[in-house]
C-alpha cells in the first residue's frame, strides 16, 4: 500500500511550468531519492508536498487521505535552512516542537534527545547565529524530526556540506529510515545510491525514470567496456564506435567508453579483435557495468 | 491556545533580546516628560541664555492640559515613527531570511501567527505609551498643574485605540511587502493621511481612526467627549481586525517564498 | 534646587541606562550595519538620538 501518492501534480509560475503531470508513489517506510538536474522542479515538488506552495493541479494523498492539513505528520527541511539567530538551538527546537503540538515536557525531552542524536549537545545553549553551516543543517534535520513525523521531506540535505558533514548526515538518514518514510532531493548521485531504496529521476518537471533502485539498475544498466589508449587518437575511437556490437561510444580524454549491446561475450571478442586488427595501442581495458551516474545522464539528457 | 501562546512568547522573547523592551519604553518616557520639564524651566533657560527677565516672565505659561495634548501629538509623530521603524520587518524580515518557512511548515495557522505578532507589538507599544503618558502626567502635575485622572484615563484609552490600529497597519504592510523601508513608509503615509484628511474633507472622513488623537485632545481641553466620537472608535476596532486578517492572507500567499529565490 | 534635582535625576538615569545598554550590546554583537566605532561615537556624543538610531538601524535584524 503506498504511503504517499502523488498524482498528476503540476505547478506553473506565470507561463513557466516548473512541475507538470508528476505522478509517483513512495511506499511506507521506504527511502526515496528525488534526483534531477538543477531547475528540474525538485524544490518546487517538495514545497508543494510540505504544504508551503499550492499546486496548480493534481493531488497529493498521504495514507489514502488527500487534502487537509498534513503538516502535523510531516517534517520538512528546506534547502537553505534559516533561523531566528537570536535563539539558542535548544530554544528553537522546543519552540518548533511546541508548534507541532507537543506539550512542554515532551518538547523539552525530545529536544535534548534529538540534540544529542544530531551531535549538537555542546552547542545547544549557544545562539544559532554562531553556528557553522553543518551545524545549521543538523539543526534543520533536528527540527524536522522533533514531532516524530511519519514522512520526512528533505531538500538537498547534504549538498552544501563538506565530506565529513556529509557522511554524518548520511549516517543519520540511514538510521532515520528505520523509523519514517523519507523523500529527499539531491543532485549528488553517490549519496542517493548510499541510502535510497527507490529513486525518482525527474527532468523538466516530470518523471524520466523511477522505481526501486536495485531493479532500475538491473534493468537499465548495460555492459560497458572502458578502453584507455596510450595516446588519444580520434580514428581509434571512430574505429571502435563503428562496430555493430557498440550501441554508444563516449569519447573521453583517456580513450573511449563503449556501451555494448547483444551478447556481452561476443561483443567483447569483437572489440578485442578490432583492437588487434587496427593495431590500436591500449594501456588498459576494463569491463564493467554502467553506474547510476551514467543512467542519470542518459535519463536527463534531452 | 497553547500554540498561540508559544508564538506570542517567542515574539516577546525576540523583542527582549533585541532590547526593544528596554529602549522603546524609555524613549517614550523621555519624549513625554521633556514637555513639562522644558516648559517649567523655560524662564530659567531663557535667562541663562541672556534673555531679559521681563521677557521671560511675560511668556505665557500653558495650561496643564495643553502639555498633555502636546505630548500626544509628539507621540503621534516621533512615537509612531519609532514604532513603524521598529516593527517594519516583523513579518517580511523573517520571510526574507527564510526563517518563516520553519514556522509555516509546522501546523500553524496564518491567522494565529498574525494575531500573535500583533499582540506582541501591542503589548510593547501600549506599555511604552502607557508608562510614558502617566510619567508625563506625574511631571505635569508637579511642575505645571493638575489634570483630572478620569480625563487622563479616557484620553489614554482613546489614543491607545489609535495605536492599536496603527500597529495593525504596520503589520499588514510588513506582510504584503518585501521591502521593510517601503512598508514603514506606506504605513506612515496611510496613518498621516487618516490623521490629516478629516480636517480637509471633514464630511467624508468622519469615520477616520485618525480623528481619535483629536478626540483625545478635545477631551483633555474641554473635559468632555465630542458627540460623534463613537464613529472613529467603531471604525478603528473594525479596521484593526480587518487589517490583521489581511495580514494573515498576505503571509499565506507568500508562504512559499523561501527567501533565497 | 534639590526639588529640581529630584525631578531631573530620574530622567538622567534613564538616559544613562539607555546609553549603557547600547554600548554593552555594541560590544557584544559581531557585526553592525556600518562601522562599530562610528556607532560608539554616535551613542556617546549625540545622546538620545544616536542611541535610538543605533537600536533602529545599527543592530542587524538577526
Amino acid at each position: 500500500m503506498p504511503d504517499l501518492e502523488i498524482s498528476r501534480l503540476s505547478k506553473s509560475f506565470g507561463s513557466k511550468e516548473a512541475v507538470r503531470d508528476l505522478s509517483f508513489t513512495v511506499g511506507e517506510g521506504r527511502c526515496a531519492g528525488l534526483l534531477g538536474p538543477n531547475g528540474a522542479g525538485k524544490t518546487t515538488t517538495l514545497l508543494m508536498l510540505a504544504g508551503l506552495l499550492a499546486p496548480s493541479g493534481g493531488s497529493i494523498s498521504f495514507n489514502g487521505k488527500s487534502g487537509g492539513d498534513i503538516r502535523e505528520i510531516i517534517g520538512y527541511l528546506p534547502q537553505y535552512p534559516a533561523y531566528p539567530n537570536w535563539m539558542s538551538g535548544r530554544e528553537f527546537l522546543s519552540f518548533t516542537g511546541r508548534l507541532a503540538r507537543l506539550d512542554r515536557r515532551d518538547a523539552a525531552d525530545r529536544s535534548s534527545a534529538i540534540l544529542e542524536r544530531v551531535g549538537l549537545t555542546d552547542a545547544a545553549d549557544r545562539r544559532i547565529g554562531g553556528y557553522s553551516g553543518g551545524m545549521k543543517q543538523r539543526l534543520g534535520i533536528a527540527q524536522a524530526i522533533i514531532h516524530r513525523p511519519k514522512l520526512l521531506l528533505l531538500d538537498e540535505p547534504v549538498s552544501a556540506l563538506d565530506p565529513l558533514g556529509r557522511r554524518e548526515v548520511l549516517e543519520l538518514l540511514l538510521e532515520l529510515k528505520k523509523e519514517t518514510t523519507i523523500l529527499f532531493s539531491t543532485h549528488v548521485l553517490h549519496d542517493a545510491e548510499a541510502v535510497c531504496d527507490d529513486i525518482l529521476i525527474i527532468r523538466d518537471g516530470r518523471i524520466a525514470l523511477g522505481g526501486e533502485l536495485r531493479q532500475v539498475m538491473r534493468e537499465h544498466t548495460e555492459p560497458v567496456l572502458t578502453v584507455r589508449f596510450t595516446e588519444p587518437r580520434a580514428e581509434w575511437t571512430e574505429a571502435l564506435a563503428e562496430l555493430p556490437c557498440v550501441r554508444h561510444a563516449d569519447s573521453r580524454s583517456f580513450g573511449v567508453v563503449l556501451a555494448l549491446k547483444g551478447n556481452p561475450e561476443a561483443a567483447k571478442t569483437a572489440v578485442l579483435k578490432k583492437i588487434v586488427d587496427r593495431a590500436i595501442s591500449i594501456s588498459s581495458l576494463e569491463f564493467g557495468q554502467s553506474t547510476l551516474e551514467d543512467l542519470f545522464v542518459k535519463a536527463v539528457r534531452p | 491556545m497553547s500554540q498561540w501562546m508559544v508564538l506570542y512568547r517567542k515574539e516577546m522573547l525576540g523583542m527582549t533580546r533585541s532590547y526593544k523592551w528596554l529602549w522603546i519604553p524609555v524613549v517614550f518616557i523621555l519624549l513625554g516628560v521633556m514637555n513639562p520639564v522644558t516648559t517649567a524651566y523655560m524662564p530659567q533657560l531663557l535667562e541663562a541664555n541672556g534673555i531679559a527677565k521681563e521677557v521671560a516672565a511675560a511668556m505665557p505659561v500653558p495650561a496643564a492640559a495643553d502639555i498633555m495634548l502636546k505630548t500626544l501629538s509628539q507621540y503621534n509623530t516621533l512615537g509612531l515613527l519609532i514604532l513603524a521603524l521598529s516593527f517594519m520587518g516583523i513579518v517580511s524580515g523573517e520571510r526574507q531570511s527564510g526563517a518563516a518557512v520553519m514556522i509555516h511548515v509546522k501546523p500553524v495557522s496564518h491567522l494565529s501567527l498574525a494575531t500573535a505578532k500583533w499582540a506582541s507589538m501591542a503589548s510593547l507599544a501600549l506599555t511604552a505609551f502607557g508608562i510614558g503618558y502617566l510619567a508625563t502626567w506625574y511631571y505635569t502635575d508637579i511642575l505645571i498643574g493638575s489634570v483630572p485622572p478620569h480625563l487622563i484615563g479616557q484620553s489614554l484609552l482613546l489614543y491607545a485605540l489609535w495605536l492599536l490600529f496603527a500597529l495593525s497597519a504596520v503589520l499588514m504592510f510588513s506582510s504584503a511587502m518585501d521591502s521593510q523601508a517601503g512598508a514603514a513608509f506606506l504605513a506612515l503615509l496611510a496613518l498621516a493621511a487618516l490623521s490629516l484628511l478629516p480636517s480637509l474633507l471633514g464630511r467624508f472622513m468622519k469615520w477616520s481612526p485618525g480623528r481619535l488623537t483629536g478626540e483625545a485632545g478635545t477631551l483633555l481641553s474641554t473635559g468632555s467627549m465630542a458627540s460623534g466620537a463613537w464613529l472613529p472608535i467603531a471604525a478603528a476596532l473594525l479596521l484593526t481586525a480587518a487589517l490583521i486578517f489581511c495580514s494573515s492572507l498576505f503571509s499565506k500567499r507568500k508562504a512559499g517564498n523561501t527567501g533565497t529565490k | 534646587m534639590s526639588d529640581t534635582l529630584k525631578l531631573v535625576l530620574p530622567l538622567a538615569i534613564l538616559q544613562l541606562i539607555l546609553v549603557a545598554a547600547a554600548l554593552v550590546d555594541l560590544s557584544k554583537v559581531r557585526r553592525t550595519n556600518g562601522p562599530k566605532w562610528m556607532w560608539a561615537i554616535l551613542i556617546l556624543f549625540s545622546s538620545l538620538l544616536g542611541t535610538v538610531a543605533y537600536f533602529l538601524f545599527g543592530r542587524r535584524s538577526d
